[in-house]
Parts: C-alpha cells; sequence; structure tokens
C-alpha cells in the first residue's frame, strides 16, 4: 500500500509538472500491483487494516489482468481517473490465456 | 463528454435489519432520509437528468434532489437491486433470515436460475447492465445522476473493469468475490464519465456524508451478498 500511494502521489506530480500540456506516461507494471491501484482508487482510500487486505485479495479473485493489458489512468483538477483493463490490441486470445497472470 | 454519479440509496429498513415485504416497496428509514438529503446538498450544478430504479428506496433517496432541481426531467431505468431471491421469500423475512437462502443461490452458482416469481438470474441481472452501458454511451446529458442499489452498482463496475457482459459460471464465482471486494455504503456515489466512448471511473465518495452530530464521517458497510 505504501508504493500504491507512492505511485498515486508520482501521478499527481507528473500532472502538476505537465501543466496544460498532455503527457503521456507509459508504465509497465504487473497483475497484483495494477489491481491494487485499480482498487485503492476505487476505494479512494489506501488505509491499512485485516478488513482492506481481505477485500482485496477478493478483488484479486474477481478480476484478471491478462498479460499485455493497458488500464488507462488520467489526472484532471488532481483527481484521478481510470478505465477498465483493455485487450483489443491483442490478438490470439484464449480463456485460459487470459486467465494467466 | 457526460459525468454520470451512480448513488445508492439510503439506508432501507432491510438495510437496518428490519422484516421487508417485498424488495421493490422496502422503504428507506429515517437515518436514510439524511443521506438522501446530504446526498441532494452535495450537487454543485444541476444535473441535466435524474434516473432512478423503479424500487421505492431510490425513488425516496432521489426525493431531495428532485426537490432541489424541480425543473430536471426525471427517468427510471432498469438499474433496480439484483434480486435473486423469489418475491416470496421476502414475506416478513430480515436479512438474517434471508441467509441461509442466500447461501444456496450463491453455491448453486448457476447463471441461469431462477428463484421464482419476482427474482430474476445472474444472466438477467448482467443483460440490465449491458442496457445500461449502452443508454450510457448514448447519453446527449452532460450530467445525470442515477439513484441505484449496491449490488447493481458493483455489477456496472465490474462489467466495465473486465469489459464484460458474459455470464458464465466462472464469472458468477469471480461477482461474488467482487460483492466483499468493494464497499459501497448507503447514500455513496459512484463518479464516472463517458469520453469518446470509453467509461472511466473516480471511484466511490462518501465525504458529503458526515454525522454531523457527531462530527465523523458514516461509513455504512454493505459488503453482503444477503438479498
Amino acid at each position: 500500500m505504501i508504493r500504491v500511494r507512492l505511485i498515486q502521489d508520482r501521478l499527481q506530480q507528473l500532472a502538476t509538472e505537465a501543466g496544460n500540456a498532455d503527457a503521456l506516461v507509459l508504465v509497465f507494471s504487473h497483475a497484483w500491483f495494477i489491481r491494487a491501484v485499480i482498487w485503492t482508487l476505487m476505494m479512494q482510500s489506501t488505509e491499512l487494516s485485516a478488513q482492506q487486505m481481505w477485500r482485496l485479495h477478493h478483488f484479486a479473485a474477481a478480476s484478471s489482468v491478462p498479460n499485455g493489458a493497458i488500464s488507462k489512468v488520467q489526472v484532471r483538477a488532481s483527481e484521478i481517473w481510470f478505465t477498465g483493463m483493455s485487450t483489443a490490441h491483442l490478438s490470439l486470445m484464449d480463456d485460459e490465456w487470459l486467465d494467466q497472470t | 463528454m457526460s459525468t454520470v454519479w451512480f448513488i445508492r440509496h439510503g439506508e432501507s429498513e432491510a438495510n437496518a435489519g428490519l422484516p421487508t415485504v417485498d424488495p421493490s416497496i422496502t422503504p428507506i428509514t429515517a437515518k436514510g432520509e439524511r443521506q438522501a438529503q446530504q446526498v441532494a446538498q452535495t450537487f454543485t450544478q444541476s444535473p441535466d437528468l435524474i434516473v432512478t430504479s423503479p424500487y421505492q428506496r431510490t425513488q425516496q433517496t432521489a426525493q431531495p434532489t428532485r426537490a432541489r432541481f424541480p425543473n430536471v426531467p426525471h427517468a427510471e431505468w432498469p438499474v433496480q437491486e439484483f434480486t435473486y431471491l423469489a418475491s416470496a421469500r421476502y414475506q416478513g423475512s430480515t436479512i438474517e433470515h434471508r441467509l441461509p437462502l442466500s447461501d444456496a443461490y450463491w453455491q448453486r452458482n448457476d447463471p441461469l436460475y431462477i428463484d421464482g416469481a419476482g427474482a430474476e438470474s445472474f444472466a438477467d441481472l448482467l443483460a440490465r447492465v449491458e442496457i445500461v452501458q449502452t443508454k450510457l454511451m448514448q447519453l446527449e446529458a452532460e450530467f445525470v445522476p442515477i439513484f441505484s442499489h449496491g449490488r447493481f452498482i458493483r455489477a456496472f463496475v465490474w462489467a466495465v473493469l473486465t469489459r464484460s457482459t458474459e455470464a458464465n459460471a466462472k464469472r458468477m464465482r469471480q461477482f461474488y468475490s467482487l460483492i466483499t471486494a468493494f464497499s459501497v455504503p448507503n447514500g455513496s456515489i459512484l463518479k464516472l464519465c463517458v469520453q469518446n466512448s470509453e467509461i472511466w471511473f473516480n471511484g466511490i465518495h462518501t465525504e458529503h456524508l458526515s454525522d454531523t452530530a457527531l462530527g465523523k464521517v458514516i461509513r455504512d458497510v454493505d459488503s453482503s451478498a444477503v438479498g
């Protein structure tokens, strides 16, 4: 959760530095980390507790992050917005492959 | 670009542990009415359309917002709660009474199973989610609050995040996990926008839900899968 907070702060910082200019940043990461970022943004909380840990575990069970999938993130007026997992750019997908993280 | 707020209804009598008659006519409590007032006061601009589900508790929760913006049109969309138990199961029962029935439903894990009159299947739920996604893509209004329900909001989020409304046994198990993964408190607001045919989320907000008498934020956690 400390690393998740750090990346959210960095995104805010990047947006501040970019000002009105559009800056595109590519972050190549990992399934569990991406899930943790999305889940904390959805919950608007990086609070540490056993209950939060339990919830994140269930979120991981509910959502697959296919290899090569993209989740887009935007910072607008200090608010972070995000999309679902996009795999439209990937071909030759099957269920088994999609589940690999 | 359209901005959409999915707002969960205020605390209902069922949420408070009281017996129900039918899920479609379960009213909100006095606490739910306070939450509805807090929701109405959080708007800093007028909506262009106010949407509710056909269920009484969303219509009651939307009432203070509709009173504040009397010229804004109202529409009913199929954003009602996922009601997977038959209406007869609700007659005089509480959430606690229905817990074994709920557990049995999720253990069955059959996306096409319908429990009886007044119930819908998991596949029906995802079909409604798809209808609502299509409606959002066709929205011409700029700002639309949608008064809805905990499990429906979670199903919508999950379908968008996974980019799928496919209903099968594996996805039904995944959705059961998702119910535990997210808390959608009564009166909370899920903010999203639709831009270039893509849905963007900004998370579930509760900062407008302050109990001024106690000076603390209300965090009514509803992680239950009980119908």
